[in-house]
């Protein structure tokens, strides 16, 4: 046993650069599980850590779209009063504007609580640490506001606001605390004491969400459902697993993610145990020779894979456990939420044997490979094939695949989904790699022309066509360019100077199968380097150019009858005033359907009342419009019967979303719907002569501010009274647009004015996020990508050190060799940069066709951009890898190798 | 064969190496010249010092003591730079396993101390005229995998002379070759020293190769016994 673990530690040292060099791919592939694993561990005890305080009690009421009234109220009162639940808080709702220390109009969600709130547990504070609402809320005034918000307003504690709502006076505020993000939803809310509530609205409140403390959470639970039938009631489980399922689909991508670099340094693992072993093939046939079977062969070479493997695991951990508070903190920003950073112990050991797991399933195809040399061949020639090698590759690498499925599996707790990452990634890469084959074998057949006429003129065609490219598609011509200039190149050059690019060309084609199998590797980071360059650089300016461009109203006022002659007469001389529009909104609960009740009507199917299609948002408002002006609903396609014109008015037909036509609604025209309005209690029953759907292309931020039913504005009026909401929707220049906006606001106090033009907050907020989880990926695929590439170079200069030595053996200096291999590197950096570009821009043709309808090109600069970086990237790498190669000395690898 | 101004003028040269705490001695005060188009074998058993001293006075190598003068330069004294340029114009070698690049044709192969930067003036179609002149016209494009041994070994011979250099260095060129193949490519060093003049040493084992020799040098434990 110790003469075996002599020869295996002594093996080691003898091809300690191979080990090295082995040793970066595992330390990459396991820290990136490490710290990706780390970073969502971190994010998910930030998720539900905390669920009942989140959830707001142990049962949570709530209801958006048609809120409670004060007399449903009665029936928490009811129960407290039975003894079923010990404490109940209601929280109503407001929309609210607000201009922050950026000078921005910021529209966000109030909810005004009342002295008993919270009762499920103190929210997480961002700051002061440790705070209680009520500690906080203790004069008029005080508010609370979420992180999110505070990021978008530019505002911190201490800071003082002026708030407007609908109708209402205005509240002078003071930020007094600011609460940390523990969901997925990214809310911008303030919280303000009901105290305030004058200050803000004079209608009758609207509760939004209500929470109940009980010790039978089911069985309330079940109640409240059945006596709410339009509301979300959720109980403290029900939110713990909500929280649980959007964290393992979250935990789920980051480890893809992180499988992804295991899997592109499995490859840089394969080439390092195949070079070592390769490099003792005469050791190896020499132990054949000798007597020793191939199965004592596997029991060595796997004995030196499974320390190679642990020492990685280790070195892998140790750098996951650095990078992981980076990339926790990066993930945290993504998803706008706080988190306390920790270590998991089993994550950390977890690594160390995933090191030697990943190190093993890449080392079997080698290690069977190296066990199957003919010694008899080797012995005498010097080299020699495996019996069988084809079929034997082959089977290997099934059993390889298999095997990375199983340590998927493990990882993930998902076999399905492992056997899908795994199948899916294998035909990708078996594609990319078919591919780069295809073209490496291709550039390898360049050399000096036979016939220069010929050769001229294919030149003189491929620069017309690339330059119609350039014209027609710039990012397209990337691919053409490189063609173009590999062609001028051998045409053009002296023989002398194309020696480095024939050597290149031919050297990359040598080893075509580990060469497209590192082209793939190094791709997977440039193609994730260009997907960020494309968002960060390209997208932005398009997107918000598109979002501009595609709706008419960039600003909305929301006022109450009363501030509705002041707004209009404001918003008429605004500078950049081009067109105008109003309509009415009242908000309505539907509560018959032709003479039977809603409960009735929806108990009737065995839909549940809590699905999204029994949601009663399709008739949860009504939008009043001039009928008699002849005023028409815009951003709507009718499906079936009429739309409404000015012989409806002052009637009660209505046209509804044709969703309404499916179960369990089914309603058809003629129908008849009684709707009462939500605060009022009003009711009038409306006639439907129409279904419409939103159209697609033209569903802006301005349908946020429509209700689903459109009827004369004469109904909504009568309905709504003082309740009714007046929306009017101006197109301003986009030069004055911010000014125009503060100018309203100020204008008319009383109203909600919403800049919904400015959406370069919204888009950059939203990269901005994209843009910190696509970095994190990006460094970890090109992290993988750029080891397996160094670690190809290296084991390349290793492999041709006679070569090396031979050219300088006929005069070559170390620098024209390194010329030599840079050449290579370049050619094969800007070839995988090339086909990301190229991928890239399909993609992104893709999503132009079938997501958006105004097409998004692909920025030159970032073609640009993404070639350079992937060429300087590679032959960086390359110059570090080879630096010490060049420098051997001639006559002695020449002589012994 | 003149002797006059020595092509290579090898004087009291030493080499030792530093193994684990040893130092091994390798060549012991070594003298002796070439003259202008002279061929001469090396010969003496294996570790006597024939393939250091071929390094060293093709460049490749350096000595510990001694001078080495080559076509007028001391090959001691130049940097790495200049021992580069000097192997490039003024040493053509012959390896025993031919040492061709795979990636690239017999044309290629003969051509690439052409491509070497800094030279000059060179003549592009000398390499294909050398490859005819071993007999090789008709493989110009063939890589090394597609030639046998011989004619591997031919196509070293060509690239050692097309930087038409004034010495030729083989090291057992003859030693991976059949007899028959062997004898073909010892005439066709001759042949080549005839008619380009440049003066040849070769190390080898083999009596038929040391015969056709003008000199034989005669090595044992780093030193020269005859010459």
């Amino acid at each position: 046993m110790t003469f075996w673990l002599r020869y295996i530690l002594r093996s080691l040292s003898r091809g300690r650069r191979r080990v090295f060099f082995a040793l970066i791919c595992i330390s990459v592939g396991v820290g990136s599980v490490v710290a990706l694993q780390t970073a969502t561990l971190t994010v998910q005890n930030a998720l539900t850590s905390n669920v009942r305080a989140a959830n707001g009690g142990d049962v949570s009421v709530s209801s958006d779209a048609t809120p409670l009234s004060a007399r449903d109220l009665g029936v928490f009162r009811r129960l407290q009063s039975q003894g079923r639940i010990t404490q109940w808080t209601a929280v109503y709702s407001l929309h609210a504007t607000s201009v922050g220390d950026n000078h921005r109009l910021v529209p966000f969600d109030m909810q005004v609580v009342a002295p008993t709130y919270p009762i499920g547990g103190q929210p997480t504070f961002v700051s002061p640490a440790n705070a209680t609402v009520g500690g906080l809320l203790q004069r008029p005034g005080d508010v609370l506001v979420t992180s999110v918000l505070a990021d978008e307003m530019g505002i911190g504690l201490g800071s003082r606001i002026f708030v407007h709502t609908i109708g209402g006076r205005g509240l002078h505020a003071t930020v007094r605390g600011i609460l940390a993000e523990t969901s997925f939803e990214h809310a911008a809310v303030m919280t303000v004491h009901q105290r305030d509530a004058a200050a803000l609205t004079s209608a009758p409140p609207h509760y939004s969400s209500i929470y109940a403390n009980t010790s039978d959470s089911v069985g309330i639970g079940a109640l409240l459902s059945s006596r709410f039938p339009t509301a979300n009631v959720q109980t403290v489980q029900q939110a713990l697993d909500t929280a649980r399922q959007q964290v393992h689909d979250f935990q789920q991508f980051m480890l893809l993610v992180g499988l992804m670099a295991l899997l592109v340094a499995g490859i840089g693992i394969l080439n390092a145990m195949q070079s070592m072993l390769a490099f003792r093939r005469l050791e190896i046939a020499m132990l054949k020779a000798i007597g020793y079977r191939r199965r004592t062969l596997y029991g060595l070479f796997s004995g030196e894979a499974v320390l190679i493997g642990f020492l990685g695991g280790v070195a892998g951990t140790l750098l996951g456990a650095l990078t992981s508070k980076v990339i926790t903190d990066a993930l945290a920003k993504a998803l706008a939420i706080q988190v306390q950073f920790t270590l998991d112990p089993g994550t950390l050991i977890g690594g160390v044997a995933l090191g030697v797991g990943a190190t093993l399933v890449f080392a079997v195809l080698p290690i069977v490979r190296a066990a199957a040399f003919r010694p008899l061949e080797l012995l005498r020639e010097g080299q020699g094939m495996p019996t069988r090698a084809l079929p034997q590759t082959l089977g290997l690498l099934v059993l390889v695949l298999l095997l990375f499925g199983g340590l998927a599996a493990a990882i993930m707790g998902d076999l399905l989904l492992a056997v899908e990452f795994v199948g899916s990634a294998f035909i990708a890469f078996a594609i990319l790699a078919g591919a780069f084959a295809v073209i490496v074998g291709l550039v390898a057949r360049l050399g000096p022309p036979k016939s220069m006429p010929i050769a001229l003129g294919i030149l003189v065609v491929l620069t017309i066509v690339s330059i119609l490219t350039i014209v027609r598609a710039p990012a397209l011509a990337a691919l053409l360019i490189l063609v173009t200039i590999l062609w001028a190149a051998t045409v053009l050059l002296p023989a002398a100077g194309l020696l480095p690019l024939l050597v290149a060309a031919r050297s990359l084609s040598r080893r075509r199968a580990r060469t497209s199998i590192t082209l793939v590797a190094f791709l997977v980071g440039v193609l994730a380097m260009s997907i960020t360059l494309t968002v960060a650089l390209g997208l932005r300016g398009q997107i918000n150019a598109a979002l501009a461009a595609a709706g008419s109203t960039n600003l909305v006022a929301l006022t109450g009858p009363a501030d509705q002659p002041a707004i209009a007469a404001s918003s008429r001389h605004l500078p950049g005033i081009r067109s105008r529009s109003v309509a009415t909104i009242i908000q309505t609960v539907p509560v018959a359907i032709n003479g039977r009740s809603v409960s009735a009507v929806l108990g009737a199917v065995s839909t549940p009342a809590n699905s999204d299609d029994a949601e009663p948002r399709f008739l949860s408002g009504v939008n009043g419009l001039d009928l008699r002006s002849s005023q028409r609903p815009t951003a709507i396609a009718l499906s079936s019967g009429r739309l409404l014109g000015p012989q409806d008015a002052g009637t009660a037909h209505a046209i509804v979303p044709s969703a309404l036509e499916d179960a369990p609604w089914s309603l058809q025209l003629g129908d008849r719907v009684t709707l009462s309005e939500s605060g009022t209690s009003s009711r009038a029953t409306i006639q439907i002569v129409g279904f419409y759907e939103r159209s697609r292309s033209r569903r802006g931020f301005g349908s946020f501010f429509t209700a689903p039913i459109f009827a004369d504005r004469a109904l909504t009026v009568a309905l709504g009274g003082t309740d009714t909401q007046w929306v009017t929707s101006d197109t301003v220049a986009q030069s004055n647009l911010t000014s125009d906006a503060t100018r309203l606001q100020a204008a008319v106090p009383g109203a909600l004015v919403i800049n919904i033009g400015d959406l370069t907050a919204v888009v950059d907020t939203i990269l901005n996020e994209l843009l910190n989880l696509l970095a994190v990926i990006t460094a970890l695929a090109l992290g993988a990508g750029l080891a397996v590439v160094g670690n190809g170079v290296a084991l390349s200069m290793l492999e041709r050190r006679r070569e090396i030595a031979l050219f300088k053996a006929v005069g070559f200096g170390p620098r024209n060799v390194m010329q030599f291999v840079l050449v290579e590197n370049a050619l094969a950096g800007t070839l995988a940069g090339a086909v990301s570009v190229l991928m890239v821009v399909v993609t992104l043709g893709l999503i132009s066709h079938f997501a958006l309808t105004q097409a998004i090109g692909f920025d030159p600069v970032v073609a640009v951009l993404v070639l350079v970086a992937a060429t300087v990237l590679a032959v960086a790498t390359a110059y570090l890898a080879a630096r010490s190669a060049v420098r051997i000395r001639p006559l002695e690898a020449l002589r012994n190798e | 064969m003149s002797v006059d101004r020595p092509t290579l003028s090898v004087r009291n040269l030493e080499k030792k190496v530093a193994l684990g705490r040893e130092t091994i001695h390798i060549l012991r005060g070594v003298s002796f010249d070439l003259g202008h188009g002279e061929m001469v074998a090396l010969m003496g058993p294996s570790g006597s010092g024939k393939s250091t001293l071929l390094g060293i006075v093709s460049g490749l190598d350096s000595p510990t003591a001694g001078e080495v003068i080559l076509d007028g330069d001391d090959i001691g004294r130049l940097s790495e730079r200049h021992l580069s340029s000097l192997r490039a114009r003024k040493v053509g070698m012959v390896f025993q396993s031919y040492n061709l690049i795979p990636t690239l044709t017999a044309l290629e192969n003969v051509q690439l101390p052409l491509y070497v930067p800094g030279r000059n003036g060179h003549d592009p179609e000398r390499a294909a005229q050398l490859l005819s002149d071993v007999g090789l016209g008709h493989r110009l494009g063939h890589r090394p995998s597609q030639l046998s041994g011989g004619e591997q070994q031919r196509v070293a011979v060509a690239r050692a002379l097309v930087s038409d250099p004034p010495l030729l260095v083989a090291d057992e060129p003859t030693g991976n070759l059949d007899t028959e193949t062997g004898a073909a490519l010892v005439s066709l060093l001759l042949d080549l020293r005839k008619r380009h003049g440049t003066t040849i040493l070769v190390a080898t084992h083999n009596n038929d190769v040391a015969h056709l020799a003008d000199r034989v040098l005669r090595m044992r434990d780093g030193r020269l016994v005859t010459s």
